[in-house]
C-alpha cells in the first residue's frame, strides 16, 4: 500500500511538471517570438515559408541599429530622469505624511486623511482634461502671465511628467498603515531626548519603514517607467518623449522593420525585467502588499 | 494634550499637489462636463446637453458596450486562470517560485511593449499566428482588421499581463487559510474537488471580491493596448471609454464633452469602489 501511494504521488508530481511547463511555454511564447524575432535579419522577419522560430542567423547588431533610428538616447535619459525624481521625491513625501498622520496630532488630522483618500478611488484617466487645462496655466511658466494665460504653462516639460507623480494618497496610505505598527514609546521616547518631529522622522521613522518604502519604490517605478497616457497628452516635443512615447512614434517606421521594433521593445523593457530577476520575492511581495492591505 | 502643528507644514508640499493634480480636476471635470468647451473660446454653461448627446451617441454607446465586454471577458478569464494556478502553485514543490515567477513576469512589461508584441503576432502577413495557421493548414484570417475578432484579440495581451497579478494576490489568500481545514476533510473522505468547493473558495470569497473590485477598475480604463493596435477601430469595434475621451478631448478638441464621458467613467469606477467598502465589509464580518 505505500508503495502503490508512493507511485502514484510520483505520478502526480509527474503530470505537474508537464502541465506546469506547457503552460508556461504557452505563456511565454510572445516573449520568445519578441526576442527571436529582435535577433533576425530583416529578409528573414519576412519570409513566411520558410518560418523558424530561432534566427538562421543571429543578428545581435539589430540592437545597435535600432538605438540609432530614434533619439532613444534622449528618451532613456527622460524616462530615467522623470522615474528617479518620482521614485525618491515621492518616497519622502508620501513617507513624511504619513508619519504625520500615524503619529503626530493635530487638529483636523482624520478629516484631512479622508480627504486624502478620495485619490485612491479615482480612475485617472477621467482627470486627464481639467489636469490638462491646470497644467496649461500655471502662472508665470511657458509665457504665462500671473493668470496663468498666454501660454503653456508647464506642458510638455518635466515639471508636468514629475510634480504631480509626487503626491500619492495610496502610497500615504500605505506609510500611515506601516507607521501605526511601529510603538509609539519610540517616538515619545526621541522627543524626550529633545529630538524634534522631523529629526524623530529621519532617524526613527524613516530607517524602520524600509519594507514599505520598498514595496513603494517598485510600485511607483513600475508604474511611471510604464506610464503612457499621462505623458502622451502632457508633452508635445521629440526631447520630451519617455521610453514609451518613444516606441509608439518608433511604430510607424518600425511597422515595416518588425526586427528593430522588437529590439526597441525589449531595451525599453530590460531595466524592469532585470529588475524583477534581481527583486522577484520583493515585486510579488509588493503586489499582495498593494492588493490585500489597500 | 500637546498637538504638533509643524505637520501642517509636513503635509503640505502633498496635499497642495493632491488638491490641484486630483481633488480640483475631480470637480473641474463635473463642471467641465456641463458644458460646451472646445479649448479656443471660454466654457460654456449648457445644462445636460452634453449628457443627452451622449446618450445618443452611437460611437459612445459603442465604446461602453465595448469597454463593458471588455471588463467581462478579461476579468473573468483572469480571475479564473489566476485561481487555477494559484491553487496549484500553492503546494511547496520544487520549481514553484520559477512557474510563479514566469506567470507574474508579464506585469512588469509596459502595455505599450506588450501591444506591440501582440501586434506582430497578429500581423496578417507576416505574423506568427498566420504563419501557425499555414502550417496547420487552417483558414488564417485578417486578425485586428476583421470587425468580428478585433475586440476578442485586443483582450488575448490584457488577459495575458492580468492573471499573474490575480494569481500572486490568491496565492496570498490561499496562505492564511488553515491547512486543518483540509486535514478534517481529507479525514471526511472528501475529493480534491469537494475540499476546493466547499473550503478553498467560499473562504477565498473576500480576496475574490478584492481582486474583482481591483481588475474591474483596472480594465475600465482600458486604453494603452487600444491605441497601439487598433485606435478605435475597424468600424468602432474595439474602441472604448477612455479612447473616446482621448479621441473627443485631444484630438477633435470637444472638451466639455469629453469631460461629461469622463464623468460617465468616474460614475461607474465610483460605483464598483463603493460596492467595494460596502461588500468588503461584510465579507471580513463573514470569516
Amino acid at each position: 500500500m505505500p508503495t502503490g501511494m508512493a507511485r502514484r504521488e510520483r505520478a502526480q508530481g509527474v503530470l505537474f511538471y508537464v502541465f506546469m511547463g506547457i503552460l508556461a511555454l504557452v505563456m511565454l511564447f510572445p516573449l520568445l517570438i519578441m526576442v527571436t524575432t529582435s535577433l533576425k535579419s530583416e529578409a528573414e522577419v519576412y519570409m513566411q515559408e520558410a518560418f523558424t522560430i530561432f534566427p538562421q542567423t543571429w543578428r545581435f547588431s539589430n540592437f545597435i541599429e535600432t538605438m540609432r533610428v530614434a533619439a532613444w538616447g534622449r528618451y532613456f535619459l527622460n524616462s530615467v530622469f522623470v522615474t528617479s525624481a518620482s521614485v525618491v521625491g515621492s518616497l519622502f513625501l508620501n513617507a513624511l505624511a504619513g508619519y504625520c498622520f500615524a503619529v503626530l496630532r493635530f487638529p483636523f488630522r482624520n478629516a484631512l486623511f479622508l480627504l486624502l483618500l478620495v485619490g485612491i478611488m479615482v480612475p485617472y484617466q477621467a482627470l486627464i482634461i481639467p489636469q490638462y487645462l491646470i497644467l496649461k496655466s500655471v502662472p508665470l511658466f511657458g509665457g504665462n502671465d500671473l493668470f496663468g494665460r498666454g501660454g503653456t504653462g508647464w506642458l510638455d516639460t518635466f515639471w508636468a511628467l514629475i510634480i504631480p507623480q509626487l503626491s500619492g494618497s495610496f502610497g500615504i496610505f500605505l506609510c500611515r498603515q506601516y507607521f501605526l505598527g511601529i510603538p509609539r514609546e519610540l517616538f515619545e521616547a526621541a522627543r524626550i531626548d529633545g529630538a524634534g518631529p522631523f529629526r524623530v522622522f529621519v532617524h526613527v521613522y524613516l530607517p524602520l519603514g524600509k519594507p514599505v518604502l520598498a514595496s513603494l519604490a517598485i510600485l511607483k517605478s513600475v508604474a511611471v517607467w510604464n506610464d503612457f497616457f499621462y505623458p502622451l497628452i502632457m508633452t508635445s516635443s521629440d526631447s520630451m518623449r519617455t521610453v514609451q512615447l518613444g516606441l509608439q512614434a518608433y511604430r510607424s517606421y518600425a511597422l515595416f522593420r518588425w526586427d528593430l521594433m522588437m529590439a526597441a521593445c525589449i531595451l525599453v523593457s530590460l531595466p524592469l525585467i532585470i529588475a524583477f530577476f534581481v527583486f522577484q520575492r520583493n515585486f510579488m511581495e509588493t503586489a499582495v502588499a498593494s492588493g490585500i492591505k489597500g | 494634550m500637546r498637538s504638533d502643528r509643524i505637520a501642517y507644514l509636513f503635509i503640505l508640499p502633498n496635499y497642495a499637489i493632491y488638491l490641484a493634480f486630483i481633488f480640483a480636476p475631480a470637480l473641474a471635470v463635473v463642471y467641465l462636463g456641463f458644458t460646451d468647451y472646445s479649448f479656443v473660446a471660454a466654457p460654456r454653461l449648457i445644462g445636460l446637453q452634453n449628457y443627452f448627446r451622449l446618450a445618443a451617441d452611437r460611437i459612445f454607446i459603442r465604446a461602453v458596450v465595448n469597454t463593458i465586454l471588455y471588463w467581462i471577458i478579461t476579468v473573468g478569464v483572469s480571475m479564473a486562470i489566476g485561481l487555477a494556478l494559484a491553487v496549484l502553485l500553492n503546494k511547496p514543490r520544487r520549481g514553484v517560485a520559477f512557474f510563479r515567477g514566469t506567470f507574474y513576469l508579464p506585469n512588469v512589461l509596459s502595455l505599450v511593449a506588450v501591444a506591440l508584441m501582440w501586434l506582430w503576432i497578429y500581423d496578417p502577413a507576416r505574423g506568427v499566428l498566420t504563419t501557425l495557421c499555414f502550417a496547420l493548414g487552417l483558414p488564417a484570417s485578417d486578425w485586428l482588421f476583421d470587425p468580428r475578432l478585433a475586440l476578442y484579440l485586443v483582450m488575448v495581451p490584457g488577459v495575458w499581463t492580468m492573471l499573474g497579478f490575480n494569481m500572486v494576490i490568491y496565492l496570498a489568500g490561499l496562505q492564511t487559510i488553515s491547512p486543518d481545514y483540509y486535514e478534517v476533510a481529507k479525514i471526511e473522505g472528501a475529493s480534491a474537488v469537494e475540499q476546493f468547493r466547499w473550503i478553498t473558495l467560499p473562504l477565498l470569497r473576500p480576496i475574490t471580491f478584492f481582486i474583482f473590485v481591483m481588475s474591474s477598475i483596472r480594465s475600465f480604463q482600458v486604453f494603452d493596448q487600444i491605441y497601439i493596435m487598433t485606435r478605435g477601430g475597424p468600424l468602432n469595434t474595439t474602441t472604448t471609454i477612455a479612447f473616446e475621451i482621448y479621441q473627443n478631448g485631444f484630438q477633435y478638441y470637444k472638451m466639455g464633452y469629453a469631460s461629461s464621458m469622463s464623468v460617465v467613467l468616474l460614475l461607474i469606477v465610483g460605483a464598483l469602489t463603493l460596492v467595494n467598502f460596502a461588500y468588503g465589509r461584510e465579507g471580513s464580518e463573514g470569516v
